[in-house]
């Protein structure tokens, strides 16, 4: 039983009285704040299996994409048709492109059937006088096809072509490419997923029904929510960053820390994505689909994969609505170019546009009743 | 407290024109079974529904307009218990304080010592028994000191022990002045409160004390002791289906009248009965017959 008067007066905190002042509010504002980010902070440490996955994940596809991930094959097989031809051999085995077989096939019909099962991916025909007169390419894994072509096109046109100069990635390695790319990626995908699931996992526990019956306000909830997840995302990228600039030796060749600050909108934009999908998903698994459903497709569209210039026109409209579309130029820029807000300043402001757009939409979206 | 409020979900009434109200420093009781309406009664009060018709206020203030400061003023304890399953007690408490705007650290121990928390305070919520969760839940709706509590099912799924301290919290929460609204479809607990509400299928089909309730049930207990007990018991199922068998004796509900003992001693024809005794319905008995009636009125 309780002591005599241990209940005290009721409700006398002057932010919750009628006639309340503007600057106790926006303390009691502050507090609030201050009390969700401590609690998701908890909530974050001590989910270790979530916490985890979250930096481990990352991990894991910085490594296939450094070492894994090529986006130049090596070793493709040749054989030579008809007769055999040391000169087109030796052209052949210049550079690590090609695997040319010991053995010459007797006929085309025997070439091909190579293909068909699989044994090699191109056969180059050979003359009586050693001169290659026919290539064929087995196209039906394109990757490997386009890569044969683009070599064989600079083999066997070797003396005339004018001379070529890659600049910016001279040796064209993927990881210099890809790295950028997923530092992007990856922000997306573990600011996205964390929000999502963050806020339904507050649904589906029930806490969510008692938060709305306190004075929290919605703008408190989503600021709250978001800080922490900001933190780790933005620890997350810079861990990959690091990672990728003394794994892969990928350059660096833009000022970090404007990097850092032009990923603070496409942050904001991935979160509220997070915070859009936590509206319309009833508990975790459907948060998880949803956000695979989304991710997915703007990790295809963007550019950060395959070039922007290989989506038709119809779908492009989908690429330009995707935060990663503008953040992958921002990134392989300042990581390989050394570009600043001089020369990208209009993907910038289109972040900041959907930082903006995304969140009021969120907010307006996020309910806060239950029905 | 409210008229005629009504609230629907895709054209299925969940509360349907009830109308009741609440004094201040009682323990009001909503009860009724299962999908009776009794937790979207509460969530409309409490602004988390916007009322499909009707209007209600609480604490003088209107459920619809002036949800914010209801909201600051009631106490709440959802059914799902609200606190982090992943957060101690003491981090729970501390968390509810925060958000309501609790600035002195003296109130948390207050709380904690007299919901008697303190042994518990470091426990992760998860791992405590259902009883102890209930506990901190009351506790965490009781931080900010309010006027009112709203707690949902606050015994489900709690030991009897457990429960009876539960409700001594919530009567000494009650005799500080503190209005208590509380849903239950535990019967015997709804004697344990001051006035009540039952609720059937959307409706408000009664409401009073619970001496009142037995009352207005009409009911009376026929208790027979016949041998063989067996045969008695069948026969009187068989002309009244409400009789239940306590151990070898049977109790038959029927409404109050004076040719009841002559037609139970009609159906027993033949038997040997010791003894025929009558004693009033309990509130259980009580809610059955006014659950029929209203069900059978609402056919009619």
């Amino acid at each position: 039983m309780p002591p005599d008067g241990s209940y005290g007066p009721t409700s006398t905190d002057p932010s919750v009285t009628r006639s309340s002042l503007p600057s106790a509010r926006r303390r009691g504002s502050m507090r609030r704040l201050r009390a969700i980010t401590r609690k998701e902070f908890i909530q974050l440490v001590r989910d270790r299996r979530t916490l985890a996955l979250m930096i481990g994940m990352p991990l894991v596809l910085l490594l296939i994409f450094g070492y894994g991930v090529r986006l130049s094959v090596d070793n493709i097989g040749v054989e030579l048709v008809g007769h055999d031809s040391p000169a087109v051999r030796a052209v052949l085995s210049e550079h690590q492109h090609f695997r040319v077989a010991p053995a010459v096939a007797p006929t085309l019909t025997a070439a091909r059937r190579d293909l068909f099962n699989g044994s090699e991916a191109v056969a180059v025909v050979v003359d009586a006088l050693g001169r290659p007169v026919r290539v064929l390419i087995d196209g039906s894994n394109a990757f490997v096809a386009q890569n044969s072509l683009e070599y064989l096109r600079t083999l066997m046109s070797s003396g005339t072509s004018a001379p070529v100069e890659i600049l910016y990635n001279p040796t064209l390695r993927s990881a210099d490419f890809m790295v950028p790319a997923e530092v992007g990626m990856i922000m997306l995908w573990v600011g996205t997923v964390a929000t999502a699931i963050g806020v339904v996992r507050e649904r589906e526990q029930g806490t969510l029904e008692q938060l709305m019956m306190t004075p929290i306000g919605k703008l408190e909830l989503m600021v709250g929510k978001i800080l922490p997840y900001s933190v780790l995302t933005l620890l997350i990228a810079v861990m990959i960053t690091v990672l990728g600039l003394v794994l892969f030796r990928v350059p660096m060749r833009g000022n970090p820390i404007e990097l850092f600050l032009f990923a603070i909108p496409y942050l904001v934009a991935a979160l509220s994505i997070g915070l859009l999908i936590s509206t319309v998903a009833q508990n975790q698994r459907q948060a998880m689909q949803t956000a695979t459903f989304i991710l997915l497709p703007q990790v295809l569209l963007s550019g950060a994969l395959f070039p922007l210039s290989a989506i038709p026109w119809g779908i492009r409209w989908v690429s330009q609505m995707l935060p990663l579309t503008y953040f992958t130029p921002i990134s392989r820029g300042m990581f390989l170019k050394g570009l600043g807000f001089a020369q990208l300043w209009p993907e910038v402001s289109v972040l900041c546009a959907m930082a903006l757009v995304f969140t009021v939409l969120a907010a307006l979206l996020f309910k806060t009743r239950l029905d | 407290m409210t008229s005629g409020l009504s609230k629907s979900f895709a054209g299925r009434a969940a509360v349907s024109d009830v109308t009741f109200e609440v004094n201040d420093g009682e323990v009001y009781g909503l009860i009724g079974p299962n999908g009776a309406g009794k937790t979207t009664l509460i969530r409309l009060l409490c602004g988390l529904y916007r009322p499909s018709a009707g209007a209600g206020t609480v604490l003088g203030l209107d459920i619809e307009r002036e949800r914010s400061l209801i909201r600051a003023r009631v106490g709440y304890m959802s059914q799902g218990n609200g606190l982090y399953g992943d957060l101690t007690v003491a981090e729970n408490l501390r968390f509810y304080a925060d958000v309501y705007g609790v600035r002195e650290e003296s109130r948390l121990r207050e709380v904690m010592s007299w919901l008697d928390l303190g042994d518990v305070a470091h426990h992760v919520v998860v791992d405590l028994p259902t009883g102890l969760r209930q506990r901190a839940a009351l506790a965490a709706a009781l931080v900010h000191r309010p006027q009112m509590v709203v707690l949902d099912e606050p015994t489900s799924g709690v030991d009897p022990l457990a429960r009876d301290t539960m409700w001594e919290l919530v009567r000494s929460i009650a005799a500080q002045g503190v209005t208590a609204l509380v849903t239950t479809h535990v019967m015997p607990e709804a004697q344990r409160c001051d006035r009540l509400a039952l609720l059937a299928e959307s409706r408000l089909i009664a409401a009073g004390t619970p001496e009142d309730l037995v009352e207005t049930s009409g009911l009376t207990i026929a208790r027979v002791d016949a041998t063989p007990w067996a045969e008695a018991f069948a026969r009187l199922r068989a002309r009244w289906p409400d009789a239940a068998l306590y151990g070898t004796r049977v109790h038959v509900p029927l409404p109050q009248g004076e040719a009841q003992e002559r037609e139970v001693r009609g159906v027993l024809a033949g038997l040997e009965v010791y003894s025929l005794s009558w004693q009033p319905p309990g509130i259980e008995d009580a809610f059955i017959a006014l659950v029929d009636r209203a069900a059978s009125h609402g056919t009619a």
